[in-house]
Order: C-alpha cells, then structure tokens, then sequence
C-alpha cells in the first residue's frame, strides 16, 4: 500500500518543484541530521478518502524556492516564506490525490496549517501512509502522507 | 487596448506570482488589483472597472466558487471574463466551472499557459 502512494506523491511533488519553483527534485536526499529544519506544513483533505499531507523543508532550502517562485535575488520575508510552504504544500496535494485515486474524484482541501511540528503532525498512527524524501537545492524535501481510510482497493488512478 | 485584471487567491505569494507573469507575458495591462478571498474581489469589482479576474477556488470567507456565481448573478458584472488557476483537479468540477462561463489553468502553471489563456479568454489573436 505505501509503494501505491508514493509514486503519485514524488511525482506530484517534482512537478511543483520544476514548474512553480523552477527546482530539480532528487530522489537521494541528504542526511537529515544536521540540517535545519525550515519549515513545516500540514495539508488535510476530505472526499473519497480523507487525510493529511505533511510537508517539510530543511537545509535552509525555503528562502530559495520562496525566492524562485516571487522572481527575486534576495530571500522574501518570513511571513511570504511561510505562505509559499503552504502553496507549495497545496499544489503537491492537490496535484496527488486525483493520481491516486482518479480524476473524477471531488476532494476539498484546507488551508495549510503551520501550526504542528513534523512530529506531532506525523504523531497520527494510521496503516495506509506514504513517505517521501527528496533532494532539493542542497537540501530536502519530506513528504508524508496519511490517508485515514484503510482500504484504497478499488481506487484506480 | 489595454486590460484591468483582478488576481484573487488568499496566498500573497500566488498573487504575486501571477502578477509578474502577467508583466511579463507581454500582456497589454492597465490596472492590476489584488484580493485575498472572494468577498474582497467582490468589492473591487463593484467599484473598479476590470476585464478579466483570475480567481483560486479554496478561499477563506468566500470560495473562488462562490464568488462566480454572485458576479454571474449581478446583471452588471455577468459578462467579466474569468479563469479560475487552482490545484482541482476534479474533472467533474471543472465541468462544472466552464458550464459557468469559466476557463480554466491548472496549479502548477507555466507563464506561457498563463498568457495563451488569458489571450484565448479575451480574444486577442496578435499579441
């Protein structure tokens, strides 16, 4: 089940970085450890199946992709760092989910949320979830997605 | 002819973003207004004269959904010439929104999706 989930999220996740970023995503990530975490967003979905998407940056990668995405040399505020998380976080789910379960479906995003740290986002113990890290700019992208329904048998992309 | 746009998204960076893409494209733009949710837009299209909105649909207050149907119900504002950009990817509720009147561009975009629409919704062939 988490092999069936990640390629639609690394695939929707590289497509955000390359077309909104103008970012290269890589499938080797470097070690977590040691860097600084930049920033975390939390996306929650509802329709045929409803859940969460947990997205976070670090290795002082935010302020770079912010940048590319404004079209400016220096690093935006913290307030337009924050806001660009949430839209980066917001195009990668709702590019994701009718990958994973079919373009007719109808789903209803809400706003991201910036509230949770990655632990207490990802602190929910659910069976279906899919994990992703990426490589980006010198450093990562982790993604993690938690899907509260059990059972996505059926469910064709 | 020179064209008002109104961008309406609660992300500042997504407005800002379609903003510098509009300058960018070539475009022949007047007046560029912003909002951040769907009631704002509604005032400014009430009091400013704009040819074209570019509108998300998840917004706090009032929804980009919403807000079609109020200028789609308001005699004097029916006519405005609007393309939703937003993550859905609902087939059935993007049938939805061009039974409306409404074209369509799909986050993520590139600046030339952005401008061949904006050309094809205003009818301009040479620009």
């Amino acid at each position: 089940m988490p092999e069936m989930m990640a390629l639609p999220l690394i695939e929707a996740a590289t497509e955000t970085f390359e077309t909104l970023a103008y970012a290269f995503a890589e499938q080797d990530a470097p070690d977590e450890r040691g860097l600084r975490a930049d920033g975390v967003a939390v996306v929650e979905f509802d329709g045929p199946i409803h859940g969460r998407l947990v997205f976070r940056l670090a290795g002082d990668v935010l302020a770079v992709l912010a940048a590319n995405m404004l079209g400016q040399d220096d690093a935006p505020t913290p307030a337009m760092q924050q806001d660009a998380l949430g839209e980066l976080a917001n195009v990668i789910c709702g590019n994701m989910l009718p990958r994973l379960v079919g373009a007719t479906a109808v789903f209803s995003l809400r706003a991201p949320r910036f509230d949770l740290g990655w632990d207490a986002a990802c602190g929910v113990a659910h069976t279906s979830s899919a994990f992703a890290a990426l490589g980006i700019e010198h450093g990562r992208a982790d993604l993690a997605l938690y899907v509260f329904d059990a059972d996505l048998r059926g469910w064709a992309a | 002819m020179s064209i008002n746009v109104l961008v309406v998204d609660d992300s500042a960076v997504m407005r800002a973003m379609l903003i510098r893409t509009l300058s960018l494209s070539g475009l022949p733009l007047a007046d560029v207004h912003q909002a951040g949710n769907g009631a704002e837009a509604l005032a400014i299209l009430r009091a400013r004269p704009i040819d074209l909105a570019l509108v998300d649909i998840n917004m706090p207050v009032m929804s980009g959904d919403e807000l079609i149907d109020r200028v789609r119900e308001d005699a004097s504002l029916g006519a405005l010439a609007i393309i939703v950009v937003s993550t859905e990817g609902s087939e059935t509720r993007i049938a939805s929104l061009t039974e409306r009147g409404v074209s369509f561009i799909h986050k993520p975009f590139t600046p030339g999706q952005i401008r061949t629409t904006v050309l094809k919704v205003l009818g301009v062939t040479n620009a």
